[in-house]
């Protein structure tokens, strides 16, 4: 399979910021591809995207913009379902 | 005496003992392992993950079960955190670099994702260091071998203090003994809070220092309305504070009284008070409160935090909960109303929008996904077998999307009639009534549906385009506008004259001054949350619905929202002048 390298951009739209729910199911996702996954928020960077801790520690609050960085042979839908549950509203 | 001032964070007043629950808890040396065996101590140190992320999801299980689903996805998030790679691989490397023991490994290890947390300068995240200790203490134990110290052990009723508690120490606390709780630490946004108030016992969090000033057994006060924690209160405050307990109390029985009186208006007029649910566990509340049934059972709980699409079994073991909770009672049950914003589908995925109140949400976002949508109305149809079960379609804005859904239910119901699936040919269909346009056109709308139910919280925020979270013009979003009511007025009235019911299912009926104008504007119906409806119903038993007419005739001549509100809060004063009427 051809190794492909895909970055995408989204915005925190939950009024909590992106929170311990979300990064659990965004590690949880992560797991499920061969991508290695790194994201990327101003200074601070989850190099490991399996790790829900790493994730939190970017302190993602609303509104700021986190970069989803794949590759590896499924990196198309693996930053496709990332981008999805970063990018959710589920405070209500 | 002494008085602390902290966050309330679940409301109430409580008088009674402190138990002060030890601030110690494990303490960990830092102590090291013979050289050359870490292989073991890791191995240790992964057999304790095992077991504390099983007794976490074990929580999560048993929370869910007793508080819902969303209360048990913290220890579900817990479970997460424990198996997280990177906490093991860093707890092993300081195993092999530094010979520490599993014990002081891992407390480093949180202590330093702590600090991380509370640099980042963000309260929310601040907050979810409790989340970490938690973790931490649940890991210990099994290390250390300790079986968990059961906070139910408490044989008499007092009021626990504590530096913080664990979201899931919160969650076990027995409600029988424990009257309130008060802690040095915590927030807001924090889990602890949440389980707190999702209990109703009192809490005040983030009070500072001051387990040092208080003693086991000294009497404390616990004020979760105002955020206060009294220490060693003089008789005078005692007093002020049993009083104010009592008067609590009597209201409460008070309201529970009239659980079984109906309610009818002084000229003997019956107003059907309905519930408003979102989970199938609240059904026990209709009765509780003494409800009529369910005026808005909300779907969207099926779809909200999964990744695959929720199965007709799913839909249909749902509603049939409900059904069996309340027989004979009617249960208006509204097909999906989420936004594509909020929406994950195992078909689509959600599209980006610029203005996603204006865009594909609710019944919009099942007319484009028919075969989404299918699944919930063979569901409600199923479950019509057993009981008094009605539709609402949410979000209508034209006659055109009406009848396309009314098309889809009755190809449906053809499906069922193939496969000699039993259902309520009849079942009453309705509309809501939230975008303007379809209140602009309730006349024709009417024609369609058995029922309108008017979902004001919408409605509002569209007629007056005016976001309520937004802090810049939430001013502007206001029920007591004239525009609200001269439009609530026109779908009421062309509801009467094709004979067919309306009720109003917004928060703006749970309101004792919008109840007593919206009645006056000619409902009969209201739907509310069950909490809602005692209060309610002393109001209807208060007023005459000849009154009611005459203050929404006044109301629907003046000028601006303020004048509105101002005459209807005076009414209500005149009326029920107990009522905390805002």
């Amino acid at each position: 399979m051809p190794q492909q390298r895909v970055v995408r951009t989204i915005i925190i739209a939950d009024q909590q910021g992106l929170h311990l729910r979300q990064a659990v199911e965004c590690a949880q996702a992560a797991g499920r591809y061969q991508s290695q996954i790194i994201l990327v928020s101003g200074e601070r960077r989850a190099e490991n995207c399996r790790s829900p801790f790493e994730i939190l520690q970017l302190g993602a609050g609303y509104g700021a913009a986190v970069t989803i960085e794949a590759t590896g042979p499924d990196a198309e839908q693996a930053v496709e379902e990332i981008a999805a549950i970063l990018s959710r509203q589920t405070s209500h | 005496m002494e008085i602390k001032r902290g966050v309330a964070v679940s409301p109430g007043v409580a008088i009674g003992p402190a138990w002060v629950l030890d601030t110690e808890e494990v303490r960990i040396g830092e102590r090291f392992i013979a050289t050359g065996t870490y292989p073991e101590e890791i191995e240790r140190f992964d057999r304790a993950v095992q077991a504390a992320a099983n007794e976490a999801r074990q929580i999560q299980k048993t929370v869910s079960e007793r508080l819902g689903e969303q209360y048990g996805a913290i220890f579900g998030a817990h479970a997460a955190l424990i198996e997280d790679p990177n906490l093991r691989q860093e707890v092993a490397a300081q195993i092999r670099d530094h010979s520490f023991t599993a014990e002081y490994a891992l407390s480093r290890v949180i202590r330093r994702r702590a600090k991380i947390l509370a640099g980042l300068n963000d309260r929310i995240l601040a907050d979810r260091q409790s989340d970490l200790f938690d973790i931490e203490k649940r890991l210990l134990r099994q290390l250390v071998g300790q079986r968990q110290a059961q906070l139910q052990k408490l044989s008499e009723a007092a009021i626990l203090l504590a530096h913080d508690l664990a979201p899931s120490e919160t969650a076990q606390l027995d409600r029988q003994h424990v009257l309130a709780f008060a802690t040095e630490a915590g927030g807001r946004t924090s889990h602890t809070a949440i389980v707190a108030n999702a209990l109703g016992i009192p809490a005040v969090v983030g009070l500072g220092p001051f387990l040092t000033d208080v003693s086991g057994g000294d009497l404390v006060i616990v004020d979760g309305n105002r955020g206060l924690l009294i220490l060693d209160p003089d008789a005078e405050t005692l007093e002020r504070y049993r009083q104010a307990q009592a008067a609590q109390a009597g209201h409460e029985r008070e309201l529970i009284e009239l659980r079984d009186l109906p309610a009818i208006t002084r000229d003997g007029v019956r107003i059907l008070l309905l519930g408003n649910i979102e989970f199938p566990e609240e059904a026990a509340q209709i009765l509780e409160r003494g409800a009529d049934g369910v005026g808005l059972y909300r779907t969207e709980f099926l779809y909200l935090g999964r990744k695959e699409d929720p199965t007709e079994q799913e839909h249909f073991q749902a509603y049939l909960k409900v059904l069996r909770q309340l027989p004979g009672k009617p249960i208006v049950i509204r097909t999906l109303d989420i936004g594509a914003d909020k929406f994950r589908s195992a078909v689509e995925p959600p599209a980006q929008e610029r203005n996603p109140f204006l865009g594909v949400r609710s019944l919009r976002l099942c007319l484009h996904n028919k075969s989404l949508f299918r699944v919930q109305l063979r569901a409600i149809l199923r479950a019509s077998a057993f009981g008094d079960v009605r539709i609402m379609f949410p979000m209508v804005s034209t006659l055109a999307e009406l009848r396309e859904a009314k098309l889809l239910l009755h190809d449906v119901m053809d499906e069922l009639n193939e496969e000699q699936v039993p259902f309520n040919p009849q079942i009453p269909v309705g509309t809501m009534i939230e975008v303007p346009s379809a209140a602009l056109i309730a006349d024709l709308l009417a024609k369609e549906v058995n029922f309108f139910s008017i979902g004001t919280n919408d409605l509002i925020q569209y007629v007056l385009a005016a976001d309520r979270t937004n802090e810049n013009v939430a001013y502007l979003y206001n029920a007591s506008d004239p525009a609200v009511l001269r439009l609530i007025e026109q779908v009421v009235r062309a509801a009467e004259r094709h004979g067919i019911p309306v009720n109003v299912c917004g928060e703006m009926g749970a309101e004792p001054m919008y109840a007593f104008v919206l009645i006056g504007l000619g409902l009969r119906q209201l739907s509310t949350p069950p909490s809602a409806i005692p209060e309610l119903k002393r109001l209807i038993r208060s007023i005459t619905v000849e009154e009611a007419r005459r203050a929404a005739q006044a109301a629907l001549q003046m000028e601006s929202a303020q004048d509105i509100t101002n005459y209807l809060r005076d009414q209500i004063r005149r009326i029920l002048p107990e009522a905390l009427a805002v």
